[in-house]
């Protein structure tokens, strides 16, 4: 006996599932929660600006900003898991004076996924500003 | 059993390649100095796994290849001639350091590195290479 599989009506059918729809919004959501524990905990090297009056405390600045920019979002059938810090960019890939972090690497490996058009970082977004 | 430090293993390989040298001289590294001359290249582990944990014999490094030009046209000549060498020539026995078995390679990307202004042409290429003693 001999199956065939119609693609695009099975796809139709997934796009339209509340089930499957529910499974990929599930695996986006576990997929963010292992990426943010992936991240590094970024920490500042500056100082925070003193008030005047207020004796001056050696104290660095904690930030955290690119585990706190990891967003899920519904992009019609998908669901993009994408970070919005500028600095995201270097902290996956590295740059020559700083080694790369490769959170999001680390974690499809995990989750046995395919590097496939990563993007990261401000840029065009196809869903605005959902 | 000890298993293999690919970076290094990898990095003294290429280093030992005159097709290499000719761009880099001797600058296939695993971290930066402080005052960078490009062109260079850089090799780092990101991520790796055992294939079994016992024995510990057989090991997979998933290697970060961050080739940095010069011009873009360099940094590409440089990515191209470090994966063919790979491809071709890396596989098998390593004397006083181990065997490579198999070389995979992933996505191949134009990433300028950020931290210079102007941004620095840089191509970076994904591989796991597979090792053991």
């Amino acid at each position: 006996m001999r199956v065939v599989i119609n693609h695009a009506a099975l796809k139709a059918y997934l796009n339209e599932n509340e089930g499957a729809q529910a499974g990929l919004r599930g695996t986006a959501m576990a997929f963010k929660a292992a990426v943010v524990e992936a991240s590094p905990h970024g920490r500042s090297l500056s100082w925070p600006k003193r008030k005047p009056g207020e004796p001056w405390v050696r104290r660095p600045m904690k930030h955290g900003l690119f585990k706190k920019n990891w967003k899920v979002r519904k992009i019609r059938t998908f669901y993009r898991v994408r970070n919005d810090d500028e600095f995201a960019r270097m902290i996956e890939y590295g740059t020559a004076k700083n080694p790369p972090y490769a959170p999001t690497r680390r974690t499809l490996r995990q989750f046995n996924g395919k590097e496939q058009n990563i993007q990261h970082g401000r840029g065009p977004d196809p869903a605005g500003e959902g | 059993m000890i298993t293999v430090d690919v970076e290094r293993l990898l990095s003294a390989w290429l280093r030992a390649r005159p097709e290499i040298t000719a761009i880099v001289d001797d600058r296939v590294v695993t971290v930066v100095p402080n005052r960078a001359v490009f062109p260079f290249v850089k090799i780092t582990q990101i991520a790796g796994a055992p294939v079994y944990s016992q024995p510990l014999f057989l090991d997979e490094a998933y290697l970060q290849i961050d080739c940095y030009g010069g011009p873009k046209v360099q940094a590409r000549q440089l990515i191209d001639l470090i994966r063919h060498a790979m491809s071709e020539e890396f596989l098998g026995l390593h004397e006083g350091v181990g065997v490579v078995t198999s070389v995979r390679f992933g996505d191949l990307s134009y990433i300028p590195d950020d931290g210079y202004d102007p941004a620095v042409p840089r191509f970076l290429a994904m591989a796991s290479v597979y090792t053991h003693p």
